[in-house]
């Protein structure tokens, strides 16, 4: 059972913009959900336009709270975060929140490495933002993964964050040219071995890259708590939809039991790259 | 007329609810996950999620997957056993005041006989629902359900076992829905819930393979629901115990059909994935339809389809 108990509320839409090709910035007015929301937590959105096709409502990650303000990062990837992409300013958001478990925050001798792979940035800027504003740990790092230099632009949204963070691209149009688990392995190595057990990592991207980050984080016996993404059907813990195989082969729900996870316990699931 | 000298009492076997509105077994969990977002004291009854003796860990994922206007889902009856539903949801589900109905199901007609007996002798069930109709585990489920000697052979079993109201969840899988009806009944059923899901399959054509994990799942929804009110009609003809309908029920409108069609009670499933709030919004539905069509009790709506003579002389002549 969830601890904090989400609300279903329409939620006004204050601004909308193509932030990066693709990906949508939104600031919804939420307070019910903003007061109470923690980094890595989540909401459901319903599909606008009425009907029942697309049936069901989508996840996604809370990417920043101020005030009664409600931000969110949506990346177009089919008819469901078309349609919710195509609302404007002054529409409604119908949604659910705030749900799942969240980070557990490192403590002030913790130097957090934040990795995100594409729009896995989303939970990570909310993390990055709450760990400035409580200046702890005192050291962070934000490290982002992008195909290109296009999506850094993201990044324009949430400035405060930018001193903090380093870009890895693909196709090295900008930043360190590689992959960010690759950029990352460069920045432990900086590292004199005996404070890499100071470090802690969190993490949200595609499951490929969470498996060649689990290589890096058991090499060098780092703790990594990674937000997981999946297809939802009721997204508060009912259903059982939703789930992920641990190392012991018990079946985990996303929603309710996550999203948030220790890395090593789910990385050698069953199917983890399904 | 407002709301309150509407009598939407209905009444399975010897269960009085307070209106014809149920959440379905399995997508509202032990009753709790909802917390915040359902009243459920406002609804006729609430189903949880299916049982069994010993904890199932379920399907591997993926177990969802949307369709147009439904869902297929493969989850397997993950559920905790008999032994932790007792301990730690019973006592939470006892708080709530609204009927409770325990979906539960079985490997062996002697297991559900069994849990059928150990159900008997807890506080605070209301109800029981034997699912002899899930398409997504390969022993039990739908193994008894598609064959009607073996469906009247779990009911009898449970029926010895328990004096609680007694519903079989019927599955949609077969040939003749009524045949398996009339044999549950005959058996010691006090209601009927239909229909389970309809067996589905959804291809990923890029890598070629099934998108779920189990292969096939059982299909929800509104692309569901003219299959369920056609089920729910025809076994209404035939049968005389209560009729509850599910099927794709996400609007007081969608629930009507089923009360006309001869459903006692319906149940929302899928729809509370769309609108939490559509178990409650359809209870008020339901009245406002009543005050407009002048029905002071429910009961009047139950079985009111009216078939035109020409309608017939049709049907006549298509045989």
């Amino acid at each position: 059972m969830n601890s904090i108990q989400p609300v279903m509320t329409h939620a006004q839409i204050c601004a909308v913009e193509e932030c990066a090709p693709g990906i949508f910035f939104f600031a919804i007015t939420a307070p019910d959900i903003a007061h109470r929301a923690m980094p890595g937590q989540f909401i459901m959105v319903h599909v606008p336009g009425g009907g029942t096709d697309p049936l069901l409502p989508r996840p996604f990650s809370i990417c920043g709270t101020e005030g009664s303000l409600l931000y969110l990062l949506i990346k177009v990837k089919g008819i469901g975060t078309q349609r919710i992409s195509n609302l404007q300013e002054g529409q409604f958001l119908h949604i659910i929140g705030p749900l799942g478990n969240y980070f557990v925050l490192p403590d002030r001798n913790t130097n957090a490495i934040l990795v995100a792979g594409g729009i896995g940035i989303a939970p990570l800027l909310f993390l990055g933002t709450y760990l400035q504003q409580h200046s702890s740990p005192n050291k962070f790092k934000l490290l982002y993964g992008i195909p290109s230099a296009k999506e850094a632009s993201v990044l324009e949204r949430f400035s405060h964050l930018l001193c903090y963070c380093d870009i890895a691209t693909e196709d090295g149009t900008t930043g360190f040219h590689g992959t960010v688990v690759d950029l990352l392995d460069t920045h432990i190595r900086k590292i004199a071995f005996s404070q890499t057990k100071d470090l802690f990592i969190y993490a949200c991207g595609p499951r490929p890259m969470l498996t060649a980050l689990a290589a890096i984080t058991q090499n060098y016996h780092i703790t990594c708590q990674a937000s997981f993404e999946t297809k939802m059907a009721c997204g508060v813990g009912a259903c059982m939809g939703c789930v992920i195989s641990d190392r012991n082969g018990v079946y985990k729900r996303i929603c309710a039991d996550g999203p948030v996870f220790p890395l090593d316990d789910m990385v050698q699931g069953v199917g983890f790259l399904k | 007329m407002s709301e309150q000298i509407l009598d939407m009492t209905v009444i399975i076997g010897k269960l009085v609810l307070r209106n014809p509105v149920i959440i379905a077994s399995g997508v509202f969990g032990y009753g709790r996950e909802y917390d915040g977002l359902i009243d459920v004291e406002r609804l006729g009854a609430i189903i949880t999620k299916g049982i069994s003796l010993r904890p199932s860990l379920g399907n591997p994922g993926p177990r969802i997957v949307e369709t147009p206007s439904g869902m297929l889902n493969a989850i397997g009856l993950h559920n905790i056993g008999f032994d932790a539903f007792v301990k730690e949801k019973l006592p939470l589900l006892r708080q709530l005041n609204v009927p409770v109905i325990v979906n539960f199901y079985g490997s062996s007609v002697e297991e559900y006989a069994e849990l059928a007996r150990k159900l008997n002798e807890c506080d605070g069930i209301s109800g029981l629902e034997v699912n002899i109709s899930c398409p997504n585990i390969r022993n039990g489920g739908i193994a008894f359900g598609i064959d009607a000697d073996m469906a009247a052979a779990v009911t009898r079993a449970v029926r010895g076992e328990t004096a609680l109201p007694l519903i079989v969840k019927l599955s949609p899988n077969v040939t003749s829905i009524v045949d398996i009806a009339l044999s549950v009944v005959n058996a010691g059923a006090d209601a009927l819930s239909l229909i389970n899901t309809i067996t589905g399959m959804v291809i990923d054509i890029e890598s070629q393979t099934p998108v779920l994990g189990n292969i096939t799942g059982g299909l929800s929804g509104p692309a569901i629901r003219p299959i369920a009110v056609r089920m729910v009609w025809e076994v209404a003809q035939h049968v005389a115990v209560p009729i509850i309908g599910v099927g794709g029920i996400i609007t007081a409108d969608d629930a009507l059909q089923f009360l006309i069609a001869g459903a006692t009670a319906i149940q929302v499933g899928t729809g509370i994935f769309v609108n939490p709030k559509a178990p409650e919004e359809i209870i008020t539905g339901i009245a406002s339809f009543m005050t407009r069509h002048h029905y002071v009790h429910i009961t009047d709506i139950i079985g009111s389809l009216r078939v035109s003579s020409k309608s017939e002389d049709s049907d006549a002549r298509d045989k």
